[in-house]
This record gives C-alpha cells, sequence and structure tokens, in this order.
C-alpha cells in the first residue's frame, strides 16, 4: 500500500468564507496501480493531488505515504520524502520562465545529485520520448501550451520516481501527442511506477486500472477498471 | 471570486506595509534633502538678501614688506572717508571699527563679554537692510553715545519690549538705546548684535597725523559703487593714492600696500585673510549638495522598486480575475496617483516634522545654521509640495509603463524571451547598491577626515585648559597674585599667562632679526607673548636650549624649528632680534630656546615660523592712561582634569577676589581650538547624523529591492521546492544574482567614490590616507544586508509548503 488516508479534509479559509475543499476522503492506493481521478472543476482533485504529494497538508485527517504517517509531518521531513518518490506534473504547467527546455528537465536530477553524464543521458531519453528532443534550447515562452505540457511531463518523470502525480497531463494536447503521454505513462505503469492522475477525459481515464469519481469535495464511488 | 477577494484582501494587508515604507523612506529623504538644500541654498546666497548688495564691495588692504605679503581684512577707520574724498565713483561706504577685544557689557547686574559690538556709519541699516523694530534708523547713530542692538539681543535683554532709552554700559562707558534693529540674517559673514557709532568715546583716538593714522588696522570697510564695477580699476587708483600719500613717511623702506575690492555675495567662500570673519568652505557646500541629491535619488529608485514589485503582485490580481482592458488602464492611472499622493503626503509630514524638529530641541548646531524663514513662505511651501508631486510622478511612471508593457496572457506564446531583469531594472538596482557601498564608503572616508583633522597633534595640549581674558593694565598687574592664588588649588597644574590665546593666538608683524651672517634684517614674522610658565602649562616640546625663566634680566625669546632652519641658523641659541622701534631696545632680545613646531595658526596653511617672547604682568605698569584701560591678556589654568562645577565654583570665587571688576568668563582651549577650523563645525558633525539617514535608507531600500526580487521568484522556489530543492539551494539562487550586482556596483563605487572624496581631500593641507580596505568593507557591509532582508524575505516560501508559492501568481 503506497497511499492510504482516512478522513483527509482540506479547508480553506479567508476572512469572509471558508472553502471545504475536501471532505473526509478515505483512499488506498496499492503499489504499481494506475488511478485516474474524474470530476467536475472545483471539486477538489487538484487539492487532493496537492496532498498526496506532500507540497500541502490536510486540515485533519491521517495519511499514510509507503507507510509512515506524514499528515502532521513538517515541511523539511516532506521534503525528503518527496524528493526521492514524487514525481509531480502540474496542471499549469509550473516550468521555469528563465531555463530552457533542458535545463528545466534537468532540474530534479540536480537536487537528487546524479552525475553530469547520467543528467545528460536521462534527460536526453525522456526528452527524446517526448519528442521535445529539437526544442531542448527553448524557453518555456517559446512553446505551445501541449509542447510545455509535454516538458512538464517529461521533468516529472526524468527522475524515474516511484509515484507520478498528473494533473491533467493531456489537458492541453491534440489526441495524437495525448496519446504518447498516455502510452508513456502506461508504460512507466507497466515497470512498475505508480501513477495518479487528474483527468476530464473519460478515454484517458480508461488506460488506468481504476477510475475515482469526486464530487465536492468526497469520493462518490470507485469502479475498476478490468 | 473567492480567490480574488482573499488575494485582495491579502495585498491590502501588505500594501499597508509597502505603503508605510513608501512613505516613510521618502519623507526621511524629503527632510534631509529640504534641511541640505536649505543650507546649501543659505550657503550660496550668503550676504544677498538686499537688492543693494550688488553694489556693496568688501575692502582688504595688502601689506607687503619686501618678501612678506599679508592680506588684511582690517583697515584704518580714517581710510575709507580719505578714499571717498578723492575717488568720484564711491558713492557711500559703512565701515565696522572693532574693539580691540571684547568688551565688557553690562545691562543693569548683568556683566558679560560680547563680541559681536562694532563702532558704525550711520547708513549701515540701510545698506544692510535693517528693519526697525523700535526706534528711527537714520537717526540712530546721530549721538556718540547711542547703540543700536538687534531683535534677538533685546529678546535675551530686555524680554523684547521696547527699550530705547535704556543704558547699556560698554567698557564703563553708558550709552542710550536708540533703535533696536531686525536680526543680521544668518547666513551674513559679519554678524552683529550692537552698534555704537564709529566716533564713540569707547574708541582708542587715532594718531592724529592724518598718514599715521592710515597704518592703524581696527576697521572692515565696505565700499558703495556701482554695480559691476571694474575692481582692478579701484585697485589702480589705490596704489596711485598710496604713493602720492605715503611716499614722504615710508621712503624706500620697501613697504608698500595695495587694495581690492570683493563683491559682499563673494567675501563668505573667498579667500582667508588675516582678522577676517570665518569663511566657509564651498567643498563642504557641495559635499552637502551631493548627499542631498543622493539621498533623494536613492529614495526615489527605492520607491521605484517598491512599486514595480507591488505592480506586478496587483497585475497578476487583475489577471486572474480576467478583468481585462480598462481595468488596466485604472491600474495605470490609479499608480501614477498613488504615487503622487505619496509623495505629498511624505513632503507633508517632512515639512511638519522639521518644523517640530525646530520647535522641539533641536541641536543648536542645526538651529544655527539654518533659518527656517525662508522655509515658512507660501511661495517655498508651494515650491516644495508642486517638486514633491513631479517627483512622485516620476517615480510613479515607471511602474506604470511597466504595467502597460505586460500582456495578460502570460501563459500563450509570447513573442521573444527575456530570460533576465530588463535592463533599467538592472540599472536601477546597481545603482541602489553602488549608491549605498558610496554613501557608507563617503560617510566613513569624511568621518575619518575629519577625526584626522580634529585630532592631529597640534603640538600642544588643548583639554582641560581654560582661558580667561583679563582686562586693563591694573587687572593685568594683579595677576602675578592671582596666578599664587590659583597654582596653590589642589586641581590645578599650572597656569600661564600670554598676550593672546595660548597656542593658537598670535600677531604678526615687521621684526628685527639677525641672520646667519650675523646682520640685523627687517622681516615679517608672528609671534606670541608669554610667561615663563608656557612650555609646561601648554605641553610643548623644548628641542634646544632653554625656555624662558622669570629670571631673565633682559626680554629673552625662543623660536620654532621652521624659523631655525628658514634663518638658516646653525647655533639659534645667543641670536638677537627685537621689535623695530626705539634703538636702545630694538634689538635686545635674545634667543634661548628652540620649541618643537607647534599648529599655532590654521590646519590649512603650513607652519610658519615663530618667535615666542617672554612677557610679564609688569610690563604693563608703565603704560601711559591713555592705552592702559585697553590692555589685554589671557590666563590660562591648566586642570588636572575636567572641570567640575564645584571647581568652578572655587575658580569664580577666587578670580573675584582679586579681580573684583571683571566678570568671570573663560573658555576652553579645546573649543577655541575646534571652532578655528571652519566655520562649519557643528555642520560637520550634522554631516554624520546625514550619512546615517542615508544608509539607512539606502537598507530601507535594499529591502524593497530584496523584496521585489524574492517576490518575483516565488512561484520558481516553489517548483524548485517540489522538485527537490534544499533551502540553502534556494537561498543560494537568490543570493548569487544579487552577488554579481554588488560586485558591479561596488566597483563603479568604488570608483566614484574615491575620485570624489581624493578631490574633498585634496582642499585640506593635511589630509587622512585613504584607507583603500574602506571599499571592500563597505561592500561586504551591503552585501549583509541584502542577504540578511533577502533571507527575511524569502523565509516564507522556502519554509512553507511548496503549494502556497506555486498559487503565488
Ligand atoms: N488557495 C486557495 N484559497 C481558497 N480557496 C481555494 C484555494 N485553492 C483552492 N481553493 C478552492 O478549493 C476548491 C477546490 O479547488 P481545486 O483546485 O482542488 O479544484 P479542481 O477540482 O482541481 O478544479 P479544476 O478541475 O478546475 O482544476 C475550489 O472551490 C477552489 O476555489
Ligand atoms: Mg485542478
Amino acid at each position: 500500500m503506497i497511499i492510504r488516508t482516512k478522513g483527509l479534509s482540506k479547508l480553506f479559509r479567508t476572512e469572509e468564507v471558508e472553502t471545504t475543499a475536501l471532505d473526509g476522503v478515505d483512499l488506498s492506493i496499492q503499489e504499481g496501480d494506475f488511478t485516474s481521478i474524474m470530476g467536475p472543476s472545483g471539486c477538489g482533485k487538484s487539492t487532493l493531488l496537492h496532498i498526496l504529494g506532500l507540497i500541502d497538508n490536510p486540515e485533519s485527517g491521517e495519511y499514510w505515504f509507503m507507510g509512515e504517517e506524514v499528515s502532521k509531518y513538517t515541511e523539511r521531513k516532506r521534503a525528503i520524502l518527496r524528493k526521492h518518490n514524487i514525481g509531480f506534473v502540474f496542471q499549469s504547467f509550473n516550468l521555469i520562465d528563465e531555463l530552457n527546455v533542458y535545463e528545466n528537465v534537468e532540474l530534479p536530477l540536480i537536487y537528487t545529485k546524479a552525475s553530469a553524464s547520467e543528467r545528460k543521458q536521462k534527460v536526453e531519453y525522456v526528452l527524446e520520448k517526448m519528442n521535445m528532443a529539437h526544442r531542448t534550447k527553448h524557453f518555456p515562452r517559446q512553446l505551445s501550451g501541449g509542447q510545455q505540457q509535454r516538458v512538464a511531463v517529461a521533468r516529472a518523470i526524468v527522475n524515474t520516481p516511484k509515484l507520478i502525480l498528473a494533473d491533467e497531463p493531456t489537458g492541453n494536447l491534440d489526441s495524437e501527442h495525448g496519446a504518447e503521454v498516455m502510452n508513456l505513462l502506461s508504460g512507466l505503469n507497466a515497470e512498475g511506477t505508480t501513477i495518479v492522475m487528474v483527468t476530464h477525459s473519460a478515454e484517458d481515464a480508461a488506460v488506468g486500472s481504476r477510475i475515482i469519481r469526486v464530487l465536492d469535495g468526497r469520493i462518490v464511488s470507485e469502479a475498476a477498471n478490468v | 471570486m473567492l480567490i480574488h477577494l482573499k488575494l485582495a484582501l491579502r495585498t491590502l494587508r501588505q500594501e499597508r506595509f509597502y505603503a508605510a515604507i513608501n512613505v516613510t523612506g521618502l519623507m526621511i529623504a524629503f527632510i534631509c534633502t529640504l534641511l541640505i538644500g536649505l543650507y546649501v541654498f543659505q550657503s550660496l546666497t550668503y550676504d544677498q538678501h538686499t537688492e543693494s548688495h550688488k553694489k556693496l564691495y568688501r575692502a582688504t588692504i595688502d601689506l607687503i614688506n619686501g618678501d612678506s605679503h599679508n592680506t588684511f581684512a582690517l583697515m584704518s577707520d580714517a581710510m575709507a572717508p580719505t578714499l571717498a574724498l578723492q575717488n568720484p565713483d564711491i558713492e557711500g561706504y559703512v565701515r565696522f571699527k572693532t574693539l580691540p577685544e571684547k568688551p565688557i557689557v553690562s545691562i543693569g547686574e548683568e556683566k558679560y563679554l560680547e563680541d559681536a559690538i562694532f563702532g558704525s556709519d550711520s547708513n549701515v541699516f540701510q545698506q544692510f537692510g535693517h528693519q526697525s523694530v523700535y526706534g528711527d534708523p537714520s537717526t540712530a547713530l546721530t549721538s556718540p553715545t547711542s547703540i543700536a542692538i538687534s531683535d534677538s539681543f533685546n529678546q535675551r535683554h530686555f524680554s523684547g519690549e521696547n527699550s530705547l532709552g535704556s543704558i547699556i554700559t560698554v567698557n564703563d562707558i553708558d550709552y542710550q538705546v536708540t533703535l533696536v534693529f531686525s536680526d543680521v540674517p544668518g547666513n551674513s559673514h559679519l554678524k552683529y548684535n550692537l552698534l555704537f557709532p564709529i566716533n564713540s568715546p569707547g574708541f582708542i583716538p587715532s594718531p592724529a597725523n592724518p598718514v599715521m593714522a592710515l597704518f592703524t588696522v581696527n576697521t572692515y570697510t565696505y565700499f558703495i559703487l556701482p554695480e559691476t564695477y571694474d575692481v582692478q580699476k579701484f585697485s589702480d587708483f589705490f596704489d596711485q593714492f598710496w604713493e602720492e600719500t605715503t611716499a614722504e613717511v615710508l621712503g624706500d623702506s620697501g613697504i608698500s600696500s595695495s587694495m581690492a575690492l570683493t563683491p559682499v555675495a563673494d567675501v563668505h567662500f573667498g579667500p582667508t585673510v588675516e582678522f577676517d570673519q570665518p569663511t566657509g568652505n564651498l567643498l563642504t557646500v557641495y559635499a552637502y549638495g551631493i548627499i542631498g541629491v543622493l539621498i533623494m535619488l536613492v529614495a526615489i529608485v527605492n520607491y521605484i522598486n517598491l512599486a514595480t514589485a507591488r505592480a506586478t503582485r496587483r497585475f497578476k490580481e487583475v489577471a486572474i480575475s480576467r478583468l481585462l482592458g480598462a481595468k488596466k488602464r485604472s491600474l495605470i492611472m490609479q499608480f501614477l496617483y498613488e504615487s503622487i499622493m505619496q509623495a505629498l503626503i511624505a513632503a507633508i509630514l517632512a515639512l511638519i516634522i522639521i518644523e517640530i524638529i525646530f520647535q522641539a530641541n533641536a541641536p543648536a548646531s542645526l538651529v544655527n545654521a539654518l533659518d527656517l524663514t525662508s522655509l515658512r513662505t507660501p511661495l517655498a511651501i508651494t515650491g516644495i509640495l508642486f517638486f514633491a508631486g513631479i517627483l512622485g510622478m516620476l517615480a510613479g511612471l515607471y511602474p506604470a509603463s511597466w504595467i502597460s508593457r505586460q500582456k495578460f496572457s502570460s501563459r500563450t506564446v509570447t513573442s521573444g524571451h527575456n530570460r533576465t531583469e530588463p535592463i533599467l531594472r538592472q540599472v536601477l538596482i546597481v545603482f541602489q547598491f553602488a549608491v549605498t557601498i558610496s554613501v557608507i564608503a563617503s560617510t566613513i572616508l569624511v568621518l575619518s577626515q575629519m577625526y584626522f583633522i580634529s585630532n592631529m597633534p597640534l603640538g600642544f595640549e588643548t583639554e582641560n585648559r581654560m582661558v580667561i581674558t583679563v582686562k586693563g593694565a591694573s587687572a593685568i598687574s594683579r595677576v602675578p597674585a592671582l596666578k599664587n592664588s590659583l597654582n596653590s588649588l589642589p586641581q590645578i597644574e599650572s597656569t600661564t599667562f600670554t598676550n593672546f590665546d595660548p597656542g593658537v593666538g598670535f600677531s604678526a608683524g615687521n621684526w628685527r632679526i639677525e641672520s646667519a651672517q650675523s646682520q640685523m634684517e627687517n622681516s615679517f614674522m608672528s609671534y606670541q607673548n608669554a610667561d615663563a610658565d608656557y612650555l609646561q602649562s601648554m605641553g610643548l616640546e623644548l628641542i634646544e636650549g632653554r625656555f624662558m625663566s622669570p629670571d631673565d634680566e633682559n626680554r629673552t625669546v625662543v623660536v620654532n624649528e621652521t624659523l631655525v632652519r628658514t634663518m638658516g641658523w646653525t647655533n639659534p641659541i645667543g641670536k638677537r632680534s627685537g621689535m623695530p622701534g626705539s634703538p636702545e631696545t630694538q634689538d635686545s632680545e635674545i634667543v634661548v630656546g628652540v620649541v618643537k613646531d607647534f599648529n599655532f595658526d590654521s590646519l590649512e596653511v603650513p607652519i610658519n615660523p615663530l618667535i615666542i617672547r617672554l612677557t610679564r604682568p609688569e610690563y604693563y605698569q608703565s603704560l601711559p592712561d591713555s592705552v592702559a584701560p585697553h590692555q589685554i591678556a589671557r590666563l590660562t589654568i591648566v586642570l588636572s582634569g575636567p572641570a567640575s562645577g564645584q571647581l568652578i565654583q572655587q575658580l569664580s570665587s577666587t578670580w573675584q577676589e582679586h579681580m573684583p571688576e571683571l566678570p568671570f568668563e573663560f573658555r576652553f582651549l579645546d573649543d577655541i581650538v575646534a571652532s578655528r577650523y571652519t566655520s562649519e563645525t557643528g555642520i560637520f558633525n550634522s554631516l554624520s547624523y546625514f550619512s546615517g539617514i542615508s544608509v539607512f535608507i539606502s537598507c530601507i531600500g535594499l529591502l524593497g529591492l530584496t523584496a521585489y526580487t524574492t517576490e518575483r521568484r516565488t512561484r520558481e522556489i516553489g517548483i524548485r521546492k517540489v522538485l527537490g530543492a534544499h533551502p540553502r539551494q534556494l537561498l543560494g539562487m537568490l543570493f548569487r544574482n544579487i552577488f554579481v550586482l554588488i560586485l558591479f556596483a561596488a566597483i563603479i563605487a568604488s570608483v566614484v567614490s574615491y575620485l570624489s572624496i581624493n578631490a574633498w581631500l585634496s582642499g585640506f593641507a593635511y589630509r587622512d590616507e585613504i584607507n583603500l580596505l574602506v571599499f571592500p568593507a563597505a561592500a561586504i557591509l551591503t552585501f549583509c544586508l541584502a542577504l540578511l532582508t533577502m533571507t527575511l524575505q524569502a523565509w516564507k516560501p522556502i519554509h512553507r509548503n511548496p503549494v502556497h508559492a506555486l498559487r503565488y501568481e
């Protein structure tokens, strides 16, 4: 069991309003699963992914990540877990504008202290796979939305993390490129990487082994894809 | 909507912080700039408060005797009327005749020594632009025993009431107040509180012989001549006059004279001449001007940096809510409007605070140096506010234009790419750092020069030395008894009797002195008259022979090293010297010793030859009655430590026993010395305040700058955190950029401040070495400041959940 949550809740408070983004989420994900999360906009999918990815903490509830109860972990401890285990594809890409494609993809490897030759080899490999090898010297602003998305995916997988969290990784892609990304993800999954993906596309969701539907911060249904 | 609201509210809270920083920074800058501006303005408009100043010329006279050449601000009171009779260009003249020494002024029971007192011509009030508070200026100085007093003098001694007819006693002569005149403006080179007629009985009568009368030096003389008069013409006229008038008396003695005119507005920054009033130093004024401009520039750059940071934040906030078009324009307007408002508020607060500073307990040096009246006029205030508004607009222009250049669709393809900060921002950042570094470095260097000057070994002791004026031959004859009484007090180390202020007071004149070839020669020499205790009391160092002794039968003298060198003496002991005059005494003074050189004159000139002559209080006994009461001498009391109130009490009562007719008024030698170096000693102290303030404003600027830089990179911090960056790596990343900029700024700042400080220092005769370590030190300090503020700013995004930073757009 790589992920197990119990009664996970998240509240956003401002002076005037309180938004319940997550409301008692119980979720278990086995190592090697490919889970798709679906639901209407604003239902809390990204919030859930952030918490699962250890870049945000829940308001209440329990969260076991690889057997550790991490919901009360400090940012410092979470950072260590994140660094070695999790790859993140953001809904809004979050590429660094000042770095070119190659440098963006290389970053996680720098932080895990990979050697230069290892970095070069891995970066070139994923960029090749993402069909972005011809754009290594470009800056994010010079790329189309789809291209940026592929760079974001490349960056998330370059370190071969145990868990990949992808927030609408095909949202900006045409069907051809979308299919490529899905192929890649299912390939990684086949090699043993656990994948949790948010998507609005039923077709993409079908690639996974399991679909979770979220509504107003709650899991409303779970269906296994056979 | 919720996010928008939340962001808006969050922004507002942070805006308050920014607004406070902005207004505070601008306000401090305005205060400094206004005060400095006022100072510079007043310095540059010295003696220009009347329309007629353009027709007013101050005369100086040169005394030329062989090789020696001395320029005096004082000349004979007979000079102006004599010249006016012979030169039709002279429309009039105003004279200020000095008393030989500070007179004792008494009003009722009160008794004190006054120095701002002159005998003057009756047209002085009209020519120097004085309004009447009480009385009629045109008739005020008609009676020889009338006296005109300044408004502030009237405030001090007559509590501002109508004092016409009151009696003021000056040196035992009673004068009747006939006029209260408006004060001499602070930026006048000649200051006076009391004026009585130039023919008052208080003056020693001039020699009856009209030619001999021209040789005295006692009067500041101002001529009224046509505007833009050719002053050379006047000098030529004087040469001719002098030739004709004195040929008979001087013969071929080699003594001659010339006269020069200076427009009165140029006197303050003119060359220093003998017996002049304190003059100003243009270098100081420029130093201030530069600091003032720098402070303002730093504040504006601060503002721009901060405002841009805020613009980034607010722009994105607008973009998020997707209210495009009109919103953008209104945001630009809002920015301009806001920065103008903030500048105005800052300016108004600055004016109020300046007023409060001056009303309350302002440092005396500040109040004395500055006259706020020119700031209080509606015109000045309007001008200042207008200026502030313009500044505000300029400061708001950059952020506003930044907004107008932004594209809302930041995620779509945009043409071109800017990998780094826009050039102008880079320039601003480098400028900000360069200014901070040079302000710190220059401040250290300027202060170290001031410290150097004030701690220059003068060659004699100045601490704990109390100087008291003894007036009148009869009082002087009682000095030996007084010295005995004083020397028996435990806290008193010694006492010494001199003609002038000890150490720094001297006279200069034509002298007879034995040459290396044993010939008696005429030479222009500086001399001090002192008793035998002078060496020990002043801590002078004897390097040859002995000091004068009370047992010396003849008048003995001691000379300084420079004199020995100048005369080329190989064996100074036994050389003869003396005052030119009666043959039986003129060569009777024998050199008995040589003292090490000490700075008896200003530090701006090299040390000159000096003769120290033995004087004794007894010498004063045989003087004729006409001059005896005017004799002046000094008694210096060397204390073993700082003077306590109790000791002063004790000294005062001992003084009163011996000198009942004289006030016990003392000055400390270190104060006398300090006041000699520049008329702006007080201003120099305030220089350190101003520099401190500019460093402070620079720090505020750094805060804003780093806030902006960090703010810009908040999202990047979040992304890098998700990708596994350690906080240390993130801080390192932030500093790397700044470090390069600081390095660049440090180089610029070092070169600029080195050159300017070097130029400034070259105005000093004695200058401190520029310690080159100052520049890297200032750069490191600045870097540390940047590091500190950056760490504070970046702390939150680095240590919070990355999601907060990621959402930061
Ligand atoms: N920082 C925040 N402050 C306040 N409210 C927030 C914040 N982040 C998210 N929310 C709210 O929490 C709810 C869930 O947001 P979330 O981003 O998880 O939605 P989502 O399911 O990912 O939507 P989408 O499909 O559009 O990406 C929304 O109602 C959103 O307004
Ligand atoms: Mg989402």
